[in-house]
């Protein structure tokens, strides 16, 4: 159907004009003129339409309608008596009432009709409590029945307003207008209500905000367009929430401004609160979105807004702060990238900016990207120390190895105290020493390792690295010499004493090896130098040392060092030792489900007892699982390690043919399958105490 | 003597947020003349912190950036707008329109649906 009334008369008059002696759409077309306001041609309509049909009730009510459009309300009411009198129909007789009610002036008996009454003469009181009395209904108002009902309220709503309780007209409204959506009406009091809505908070916004907001924002409902209202609104909501800032009441102002934001997404004062309540109220995700949203703004603006004072500044601010509160949040270096690129393209000069994106890009794998950006902010300021760093990394990533170490020795030469420069370093030069000794290339690593002792001439992985080469080609006194540098380097401290005494041992320079650990103890008999000196004697094979250094550090170590020395002992041969710490482990925190995995994991450590599991040992690892997934039931923390279990089970099954690495003794990660990859104590680090395993492990097979 | 300072140094020095350095400057020069670090310690205190947030130099894109735009917190007439219409006054007259425009609606409907 049209909706524009204009042309709906305009079809409606075209088929009366086709069909000029249907008595039926002349009546259409009437009760469309007369909804329409043109009382005077619609009267015409009904005329004719019920001289062409003298039995047409519809006619006679349209008749009868248009008559009491225009006051003759006696007129309409003969004319509607004897036909509603026999037609026995509902409408006829509403209409009838109302005619008479216009008429004579006598209390109808319609609540409607009486409670419009004593509206009309000014009795609001009266009105509301008339208009209040709802017909009672047993069933969902039929569309006539909701039409009456909201034009009920609608005027139950407007004699509230007139005794000025607007909260009660809000609500009156409201109803009127529930049953206008759910029916889908178009009556011709709705576009009096914004009017109605607006006077409620002209007048109530100096003495009662709230109520004026009610009033605004059912304004706005019912159109959305309204600008008035929209302004309005922002403008009280927002006065608001300073008052509510300024009162400390921060959480509430920012739920106002927040909300506000809905309203005016591009809004750069509500953004710019909304982000500082957030930061102030510990959201830092909420905060990010909005400081984002704020330097896009920004940023469109800066072409026109570049010269004035301090918007540069500004933007560079909010950037610096952006991307510190997003690497605080965890954004993905996907995002960070996103940002830092969009701020490089107004802000090309920013030289940190450049070298944190090329970082970034190289974090996600972008080296060529990486040492683009890196060019450029060489072009722009020149090279320096960290720069021809990062440019050495992101060569390194392209594996060219040779300009990435040539980058490295220009950096290191611009800033030899440079940390971050030696760091990255030495880095880089251990990992191309230990290539060098995976390709039995004992002359290179020996050059890379004394190029890294120019670097830091104490650093320690050079230093175990090389003494063992050394010691391997038989140079015993280059190699103590070095060892003895360590130690003179720091003297005071145990870990030389227990790096160098490790090295003696693998080296069978036990006797050596035992006066440094005796030495280290001296200095500090602690519960990690004992630890890792009993790890020295584990790893050398000396199980009968490990245990004695691992007894007294099981006095006072926590669980993870007990199951770390439990492990060593089982792999040692030592399993009624390892057991020792496992109980004791067990005892310590008995809600940890580890030990009870260590141990049903125990049983299998070789792999050839895999094949040979006998029922006694699978029936202890399996006692020990349930005890540790019982321990681990509604513990999220734990799921990586339940789903261990669930792997070693299904290996158990099919034999050693699914054996993991680990299992295998060729995965290097041990020790991360075990205590997870968040464990400090027994990461890959340079060990502060003893040699660096992995090398060692790895020499052993790699090696003549 | 204690001034009713609070956490914005444009307030403290009693500028407004587009002052210029010099306007800025003139401000402290003229606070602490009066809060001179001997009659007022804690207030020169504060006139200096709020002067470091913002002098020339420091960081005030920084401060700036952190500073809740307070232009809106006094709600003053003539920031709102007014609607144009005023509610249909209820007369006879008026509420007799609407219910014959009502009924002739449902008139309409009525016969268009037979």
């Amino acid at each position: 159907m049209q909706t524009d009334p204009k042309q709906k008369a305009a079809l409606l008059e075209e088929a009366v004009k086709r069909v000029p002696n249907d008595a039926h759409y002349l009546t259409v077309l009437g009760a469309f003129r007369l909804s329409q306001g043109d009382a005077q041609t619609a009267s015409a309509d009904f005329q004719k339409a019920q001289e062409l049909s003298p039995e047409n009730a519809s006619a006679a009510r349209g008749l009868a309608l248009s008559l009491l459009a225009v006051g003759r309300s006696r007129e309409a009411s003969e004319l509607l008596k004897p036909i509603s009198a026999n037609a026995g129909d509902e409408n006829l007789r509403r209409l009838e009432a109302f005619g008479n009610w216009l008429a004579d002036d006598q209390p109808p008996a319609q609540a409607l009709l009486r409670g419009l009454q004593l509206l009309a003469k000014g009795d609001a009181d009266l009105a509301w409590r008339t208009l209040g009395e709802l017909p009672e209904l047993d069933h969902n108002p039929t569309h006539t029945e909701a039409i009456l009902l909201a034009t009920q309220f609608f005027y139950g709503g407007a004699a509230n307003f007139q005794a000025q309780r607007f909260r009660q007209a809000i609500a009156d409204w409201r109803e009127a207008q529930r049953l206008v959506e759910s029916h889908k009406l178009t009556l011709p009091w709705q576009k009096q209500l914004a009017a109605y809505y607006h006077n409620i908070a002209q007048q109530t916004w100096t003495s009662d905000p709230a109520q004026a907001i009610e009033a605004w924002q059912a304004a706005l409902k019912l159109l959305p367009e309204d600008k008035v209202a929209a302004h309005n609104l922002t403008v009280v909501r927002r006065a608001l929430a300073q008052q509510a800032w300024q009162a400390g009441q921060i959480e509430q102002a920012a739920t106002i401004w927040q909300e506000l934001l809905q309203l005016k997404p591009q809004d750069e004062s509500l953004l710019q609160n909304s982000a500082i309540a957030c930061e102030r109220l510990g959201r830092k995700a909420d905060a990010v979105n909005h400081w984002r949203a704020l330097a896009r703004l920004w940023r469109q603006q800066f072409k026109q807004l570049a010269e004035e004072a301090g918007f540069k500044q500004r933007l560079q601010s909010l950037e610096q702060r952006l991307l510190t509160l997003m690497m605080e949040t965890g954004a993905s270096p996907e995002e960070l990238l996103e940002e830092s690129e969009a701020t490089l393209k107004f802000d090309p000069e920013n030289h940190d900016l450049r070298l944190k994106t090329a970082e970034l890009l190289m974090e996600l794998g972008k080296p060529q990207r990486a040492l683009r950006e890196l060019e450029q902010a060489e072009r722009q300021r020149g090279a320096s120390a960290i720069l021809l760093t990062h440019k050495a990394l992101a060569l390194d990533m392209m594996g060219r190895e040779k300009d990435a170490r040539k980058a490295f020795e220009q950096a290191h030469a611009m800033e030899p105290q440079n940390k971050t420069v030696q760091v990255a370093y030495l880095g880089f030069l251990g990992q191309q020493a230990n290539e060098a000794m995976e390709d039995e290339d004992d002359e290179l690593a020996i050059e890379i390792c004394e190029t890294q002792l120019r670097v830091d001439p104490i650093y320690f992985p050079a230093i175990g690295m090389l003494a063992e080469l050394y010691f391997e080609d038989g140079r015993k006194a280059e190699a103590k010499a070095l060892l003895t540098r360590l130690i003179e380097a720091d003297p005071k401290r145990p870990q030389p004493y227990v790096a160098t005494g490790a090295v003696y041992l693998k080296n069978n320079l036990k006797k050596d090896a035992e006066a440094l650990f005796a030495r280290a103890i001296e200095l500090e008999p602690s519960t990690e130098c004992f630890f890792q000196i009993g790890l020295a004697y584990a790893e050398s094979g000396d199980a009968k040392g490990a245990v004695k250094h691992f007894d007294r550090a099981a006095e006072t170590a926590g669980v993870e060092m007990l199951l770390q020395m439990g492990m060593e002992l089982f792999d040692a041969g030592k399993p009624k030792d390892g057991d020792r710490y496992i109980n004791k482990a067990k005892k310590l925190d008995p809600t940890n489900p580890m030990p009870h995995f260590v141990k049903g994991l125990s049983v299998i450590r070789n792999p050839l007892s895999l094949i040979f599991l006998k029922d006694k040992d699978r029936q202890a690892m399996n006692k020990n699982f349930a005890e540790a997934e019982r321990l681990m039931e509604g513990r999220k923390e734990y799921d990586s390690l339940r789903q261990e279990i669930a792997k070693v089970r299904r290996m158990i099954e099919g034999g050693p043919g699914g054996l993991p690495p680990f299992l295998l003794g060729n995965d290097d990660d041990d020790d991360e399958f075990f205590f997870g990859a968040d464990n400090d104590d027994f990461d890959d680090e340079p060990p502060l105490f003893g040699p660096p395993r992995k090398r060692a492990t790895k020499k052993s097979k790699k090696r003549k | 003597m204690n001034l009713p300072f609070t956490d914005n140094p444009y307030k403290t020095l009693g500028v407004e947020r587009s002052a210029s350095e010099a306007e800025i400057k003139q401000s402290y020069f003229a606070l602490i003349r009066q809060h001179s670090p001997e009659r007022d310690p804690e207030g020169f205190k504060r006139i200096r912190a709020a002067y470091e947030k913002l002098r020339a130099g420091g960081d005030r894109a920084q401060t700036d950036l952190f500073l809740i735009d307070e232009r809106f917190s006094e709600l003053k007439a003539e920031d709102l707008q007014a609607y144009a219409a005023a509610p249909t006054p209820l007369t006879l007259e008026t509420i007799n329109r609407d219910l014959v425009t009502l009924e002739a609606q449902l008139l309409f409907e009525e016969a268009v649906s037979r």
